[in-house]
């Protein structure tokens, strides 16, 4: 009954004026809930996700049966184009509110590591082409787990360097792979010795990327539990013989993992033996590309924080939590009869996720952060990374076809299908930046509304739609960061997009390379189009007030459609921001942490507590007090307890000192003894999870009102552009420069 | 003192009084002089003629069945007192011929002409008064738009009167119906009507025939009363069985004419000889049924047949009518169509000048149509304009007097447009009578003062290919408003042949009858179609809109109670448009018609609107009081109450309570409803959603314990 109502209602016709006063009467009211009903959160939710889905649906039956109008071919063509687009994005937002309508949270299971009946796991390590010392990191921090020892087997998958790659008839490829094989399996032996078992695998032929390799690992690692031959020459290199993990924990290379992992989601398979996976959080230490250049990594939460740090929550709730590729402990009988990790889509990890749960299994989310790891370092990779995602998913889209796969209840292949229409996201920007320009140039009819009209429907439903996504994600996502983030993307999205959409089956995909050196400050080789869109956006300037005054008629329609295109201003200034990718002056990420630490000054004296301020596998700084007399050169004893009360111990060298209002701040260099020394440094920097933890509640506390978000914004706009153009024009004049001389 | 002993001397007295009784009588009913003011030709109060040259034409009609004597117009004036008397003159021709002129000499500005018009100039047809000015305040180079150039013709206060007598009718239906339904005739047509036993039956065979008549009159009034006998001295319908007519004209059966539609008429050759009984210039229509049925088929056969033949009766044995919609009447668009301008009466046509006198595109949107602000009809205009003229030259183009949009016309090489599309918003519009007027203004390219400035080259044509576009939109409108049913008839004539509507005659008296059908006739006059499908009854049905005509104390205590009819008693509070407070404590008005509209307390979609008085002859004044244009259109709201001796001064509208009729979403009962009390309906809709709410919490909440402890 009240459903119908609903439905009524929001098709229901009213004056203007009443329409005017229903939208604004319910955003009044979704204000009065969200900060009045605090004690009933979860009621809370409901009702204004309600308010919400009303508001938005209104516009859409308004948008849809009374904007759409035929006047020439080409006005049709533009209003169609961005009433798809509209659509694309009511449909998100709605299946958004669906997927968050009452997330999740889980207790958390914690198990005891001396319990002898603690199941078997296998942690495999995937590498192609990272750098070798970040293979070795994560292999050290995985080599550290708090497990029983014995039930662990650590696996480095190298597919760099397999016998293909050794064989290559370009010596230099041949020399690098032989170099990187030697040196992981190194690693691997000497941390066999003293810690977990690790061991070094690789395979004859580099076959189906990172879902042959884990494949591959699968059938190495427990050939019974595949019913194949352990000879079989795919299994190369191996050290001991399989260890048969009844659960495997996947890391992607640059993803090093706390030691309580294990602790924290090995419980979950004791309570569910239906369960095939448990996802944990993705954790980055570095900024994006976008924080990076515009500076924003200390102030707002990371990008992948709204994932993460509330959908995920949610798509948990509908026991659709999917596998992310990484930070993730799986079953190996579920992939065993799964046949390995799916390999129709280049996002073998959802695909996988999507098959094993219409297989009726189940999976969990422990929002806990316990693995750290790396963005993509440039714009470039960030790119290539995304379009990489995008593809993936509509790949599984077009060929898996989640809304009708069998076996998934309606809510996964809800859940499912808002995981893979997300990616369409560029188009719908790209048309949302480019409509009001149609208008503003040709005076295309793109939008049929009159501006009392606008301020009756369309408002309100924009309004209760930031608001909602301000109470859901809020927290996480700060304001107007999703369309920074879309618009940035959407113009390289679209190909790739588009590929995988006609050709699902055809398009290939680039590995994201990881710790690329940003020595100095350049603009990103993908800065062009965003150029050509601020000529636009600006042209569309004069444009709007030529037609302001030429058309009169029009008025109410120039000014909206102005005010449009002033915000897709504000998203292209702050795009050229990020397409000057500033340097990254340490080799090392630092992490900001506040911790208490004791120290002395040589070997001899009394400790004294201190805090650290930021810490990476280089070295830490820390604020001591100003009579602190310690110099450049001098070698301070350090001692330092984690969460799980585990004490460390090293010697750093003093590189750096400055002052500090609170007193005196220390940088120092880790003094390492041996190699056993560094992997304890490891466990010391990586090992805590509560670190992390920490770390994201600290972003997460920076929550702006609407107008100092607005403003925050507007501010790193005009210091991006600022920025960019300050950048070109260096260039401009070094170009001049070397042309003088040459000449 | 005159001593009248004589019986005859007493007779002859009598005699006399009856002469000019009669004469009287002849002269109420349109013989002898017509007198009228000027105002009444125009429609403006007055005319402004400015610059140099200045005129303003009126249309003096002279209808086809009048013989005109003479005319005599007395014109009265306004004159700037800056004009040279003798380079500023005043002239007056009737279709290009000069009657009469006079210098504007008047010290004062005041002046008065009196222009005779000989008969010969006055033969039937329109014909053109026009008042023509010549100014001049300097004798130097006159700027032709000199603010001190002016006169004003007092069109109020002047007035034209026009001797004439009535021709012999022809003894054919098609030429007698051509004169006697001509639009010419300033006064419209008094018809007397007598039926045999107006029963239901009856009652709507002689509306459809009255309909029929005022449809044929244009925009003329029809006034119609009821008799029981003849008279010779009016224009006559007749309607009965034969022997009920033979019995009126006092003739023999055989003595009728064959056919059940005749005409009588002096020297008529009738098929039988019948004597005469009508003077040669009023006409009797006959239409005869041997029962009700075949009286309605006469009458529908009077509707139908047109033009009428020219023979003095037929027989019409079936008919068979067309279905009509709800877009069937005169100049009403449908929405979802396209029209070109021909399609509308609007031919291709020219403009010349610098300013030339504006043309109209006139048509008709139904009442209830409903378009969102963001509707717009659409213009796609072929227009062609002339060279050498200013780019300030420009055609406007406006809607219902609102300027809407404009075209460029100004350039060297002139130009042309084809299919320019001009987007009109639907806000601009109304329910109802529409114009989108076409301005041009021409400017030439050069011209100084007193230097010869060109302006034969001042040409734009507009093409009657042009399109106009009309949107869909839905049916919804707020009630009551009476004004919508002087409109188009609306709700009760939605559909134009009234098929859906109820008249009902409270009592059988024969002005209240009367005034029913002058009713019927007043909306199916603005329609253009006669009412095929209506019905009469003495009881107010379930069902459909009810038309109530009858005296206070007829009518039917439910229908008092739910109205602004308090209890039969009509209370008028003092002041114009007010909201109707129960318990008003004013004096009831005895003599005031009052026109009520409301919905029906049977069914949620049904209108009923009642027309009544204390008195019937003051039902009926009032009724015909509405013929008047501009008292019909102050009718609105709820309730319009008005005396019909002084309706200017004495009129009243009234708010009733609202409800609303059709349907945005396809439920119309939930349309409506909400729409009438939308504090409620928001109410419920709140209430909605918090039940939705709370079933979804509540299922969520379900499936919560066993996602959160673990799975499965």
């Amino acid at each position: 009954m009240g459903g119908l109502i609903f439905a009524y209602g929001v098709a229901a016709f009213l004056p203007r004026d009443r329409q005017f006063a229903l939208g604004w009467g319910l955003v009044g009211l979704f204000l009065l809930i969200r900060f009045t009903m605090v004690r009933a959160p979860k009621l809370q939710r409901i009702l204004l996700i309600l308010i919400s889905a009303f508001l938005t649906l209104r516009y859409f039956h308004f948008r849809t049966f009374h904007t759409l109008t035929f006047t020439a071919w080409a006005d049709l063509a533009a209003m169609l184009a961005l009433y798809l687009a509209e659509t694309y994005g009511i449909l998100v937002h709605l299946l958004g509110m669906f997927v968050n309508a009452m997330p999740t949270e889980r207790d958390p299971v914690i198990i005891d590591p001396s319990d002898p009946n603690l199941p078997t796991v296998d942690v495999f390590i995937p590498t192609y082409n990272e750098p070798e010392e970040m293979a070795a990191i994560t292999a050290a921090a995985a080599a550290q787990l708090e497990y029983p020892y014995g039930k662990l087997n650590i696996y480095i998958l190298d597919d760099g360097g397999t016998l293909q790659k050794r064989n290559d008839p370009d010596p230099r490829i041949a020399e690098a792979a032989v170099n990187r094989h030697d040196y992981l399996k190194t690693i691997a032996e000497f941390l066999d010795v003293d810690f977990h078992h690790v061991q070094y695998l690789t395979r004859e032929k580099n076959e189906r990327a990172k879902a042959g390799n884990i494949t591959n690992a699968l059938l190495c690692s427990c050939p019974d539990s595949m019913g194949l031959d352990l000879s079989r020459p795919s299994c190369v290199d191996m050290g001991l013989a399989a260890g048969c993990g009844e659960l495997i924990l996947i890391l992607d290379c640059d993803h090093v993992p706390a030691q309580d992992i294990l602790v924290r989601t090995v419980g979950h398979f004791l309570r569910d033996e239906k369960l095939f996976l448990v996802q944990t959080p993705h954790f980055f230490i570095n900024p994006d590309p976008v924080e990076r250049n515009l500076r924003t990594f200390q102030d707002t939460p990371s990008e992948n924080e709204m994932f993460y740090g509330a959908v995920q929550f949610g798509l948990d709730s509908w026991n659709s939590s999917f596998f992310c590729g990484s930070a993730a402990l799986l079953r190996r009988r579920d992939l065993a009869e799964n046949g390995g990790l799916a390999g129709d889509t280049i996002t073998e990890d959802a695909e996988t996720a999507l098959t094993l749960h219409s297989k009726k299994l189940n999976s969990v989310f422990v929002g806990r952060p316990m693995v750290c790891g790396l963005s993509p370092e440039n714009f470039s990779d960030f790119i290539v990374q995304r379009n990489r995602w995008a593809q993936g998913m509509i790949q599984i889209l077009m060929l898996k076809n989640p809304l009708f796969k069998k076996g998934l209840t309606i809510a996964q292949r809800l859940c499912y299908l808002n995981a893979c229409i997300f990616w369409f996201f560029g188009l719908a920007r790209f048309i949302f930046v480019t409509s009001p320009l149609m208008f503003l140039f040709f005076g295309l009819d793109v939008y049929n509304a009159t501006l009392p009209q606008v301020f009756a429907y369309a408002i309100p439903h924009l309004a209760s739609a930031i608001l909602l996504a301000d109470y859901m994600y809020g927290h996480v996502r700060h304001l107007f960061f999703s369309e920074l983030y879309e618009t940035v993307q959407s113009v390289f999205n679209i190909p790739a997009m588009l590929g995988a959409l006609f050709n699902p089956r055809k398009p290939s995909f680039k590995v994201t390379p990881k710790d690329t050196s940003l020595s100095a400050d350049f603009l990103s080789p993908l800065a062009a189009p965003f150029y050509i869109l601020l000529a636009l956006c600006f042209a569309a300037v004069p444009a709007a007030i030529y037609r302001y005054i030429a058309f009169p008629l029009e008025r109410d329609v120039v000014l909206i459609t102005a005010f449009w295109a002033g915000f897709n201003l504000l998203l292209i200034f702050l795009c050229l921001g990020i397409v000057w990718e500033r340097r990254q002056q340490r080799r090392k990420h630092r992490i900001p942490t506040r911790e208490q630490v004791r120290i002395r000054l040589g070997d001899r004296g009394d400790f004294l507590v201190a805090r650290t301020v930021d810490i990476s596998e280089e070295g830490v700084g820390i604020l001591v007090p100003p009579d602190f007399a310690a110099q450049i050169g001098d070698t301070i004893s350090f001692r330092a307890e984690d969460s799980s009360n585990r004490e460390y111990a090293f010697s750093l060298e003093v590189v750096r000192v400055r002052k500090d209002p609170e007193g005196k701040v220390v940088g120092c260099r880790f003094i390492m003894r041996d190699e056993k020394d560094w992997v304890r440094l490891i466990g010391y920097v990586y090992g805590d999870s509560e670190r992390w933890v920490r770390f994201w509640r600290e972003r997460r506390k920076q929550r702006d009102s609407f107008a100092a978000g607005v403003g925050y914004l507007f501010i790193k706009a005009v210091s991006g552009v600022l920025g960019n153009f300050k950048g070109l024009a260096y260039i401009l004049g070094a170009g001049l420069k070397r042309i003088a001389r040459m000449a | 003192m005159i001593r009248t002993s004589n019986a005859w001397m007493r007779s002859m007295v009598f005699g006399l009084f009856l002469v000019a009784l009669l004469a009287w009588s002849q002269t109420c009913h349109g013989v002898g002089p017509f007198s009228t003011d000027l105002a009444e030709l125009a429609p403006i109060p007055q005319a402004r003629l400015e610059g140099v040259r200045g005129s303003v034409t009126l249309k003096l009609p002279v209808p086809d069945r009048w013989e005109a004597d003479s005319a005599v117009v007395h014109l009265k004036y306004v004159h700037s007192t800056s004009l040279l008397p003798h380079r500023s003159q005043i002239v007056v021709l009737l279709d290009g011929v000069p009657l009469a002129q006079a210098q504007l000499d008047s010290p004062l500005g005041m002046g008065e002409l009196v222009v005779e018009i000989p008969g010969e100039l006055l033969d039937p047809g329109y014909h053109d008064l026009v008042i023509e000015v010549a100014q001049r305040s300097t004798e130097e180079c006159q700027d032709p738009k000199s603010p001190e150039l002016w006169t004003v013709i007092l069109l109020e206060a002047s007035t034209l009167s026009l001797d004439h007598s009535l021709v012999p009718l022809p003894p054919s239906l098609g030429q007698t119906a051509e004169m006697l339904f001509d639009d010419k005739q300033p006064l419209g047509l008094d018809l007397l009507l007598v039926l045999e036993e107006p029963d239901a039956t009856r009652l709507e065979a002689a509306a459809i025939a009255v309909s029929s008549m005022s449809v044929r009159l244009g925009y003329r009034p029809l006034h119609v009363t009821l008799a029981e006998e003849v008279d010779r001295s009016r224009d006559c319908l007749l309607m009965g069985t034969r022997e009920y007519v033979a019995e009126r004209l006092h003739c023999s059966l055989d003595e009728l004419p064959a056919g059940n539609l005749g005409l009588y008429a002096e020297e008529q050759p009738t098929s039988t000889n019948a004597t005469n009984p009508m003077g040669g210039e009023r006409a009797l229509l006959v239409l005869t049924g041997a029962s009700g049925e075949e009286l309605l088929l006469s009458a529908r056969g009077l509707a139908l047949f047109d033009p009428l033949p020219e023979m003095a009766d037929i027989q019409i044995t079936e008919v068979v009518a067309l279905e009509v919609d709800r877009y069937a009447s005169k100049g009403m668009l449908r929405p979802g169509s396209e029209y070109s301008f021909e399609d509308l009466g609007f031919s291709t046509r020219s403009f010349q000048g610098i300013a030339p006198v504006p043309a109209e595109l006139s048509f008709r949107l139904p009442s209830d149509l409903l378009y969102r602000d963001n509707h717009e009809l659409t213009l796609e205009l072929d227009l062609s304009f002339g060279s050498g003229m200013q780019d300030s030259s420009v055609l406007n183009v406006a809607v219902n007097g609102v300027f809407a949009a404009a075209v460029g016309l100004g350039g060297q090489q002139g130009g042309r447009y084809r299919s320019f599309v001009m987007p009109l918003p639907a806000t601009l519009f109304q329910p109802g009578s529409n114009t989108v007027s076409f301005h041009p203004v021409m400017a030439p390219l050069s011209g100084g003062a007193c230097e010869f400035i060109q302006t034969e080259n001042l040409v734009m044509t507009l093409s009657g290919d042009s399109v106009l576009r009309v949107p869909e939109g839905d049916h919804w409108t707020a009630m009551p408003h009476m004004g919508l049913f002087f409109q188009d008839g609306f709700p009760h004539a939605a559909l134009p042949d009234w098929s859906e509507t109820t008249v009902v005659t409270g009592d059988g008296d024969l002005e209240s009858l009367a005034a029913a059908l002058n009713i019927v006739a007043m909306i199916c006059q603005a329609n253009g179609l006669a009412p095929l499908g209506i019905q009469f009854a003495e009881r107010v049905p379930e069902q459909g809109d009810v038309l109530y005509v009858g005296v206070r104390d007829s009518l039917p205590q439910d229908m008092v109670k739910d109205s602004l009819l308090v209890d039969g008693e009509l209370l008028v509070p003092e002041q114009g448009r007010v909201r109707w407070q129960e318990g008003s404590s004013s004096e009831p008005q005895a003599d005031r018609f009052q026109l009520a509209e409301f919905r029906s307390p049977q069914t949620g979609t049904s209108t009923w609107l009642v027309a009544t008085a204390k008195k019937s002859s003051t039902l009926l004044q009032g009724v015909n009081v509405l013929w008047d244009p501009g008292i019909r259109s102050q009718c609105s709201g709820g309730m319009t109450v008005f005396a019909p001796s002084n309706p200017e001064d004495t009129l009243r509208v009234f708010e009733g309570d609202e409800y609303y009729l059709g349907s945005v979403n396809g439920v119309g009962v939930v349309d409506r409803y909400f729409q009438a009390n939308p504090w409620l309906g928001t109410g419920i809709l709140l209430c909605g959603g918090l039940i939705l709410a709370w079933g979804l919490y509540r299922l969520l909440l379900k499936r919560k314990p066993s996602r959160s402890g673990h799975a499965g």
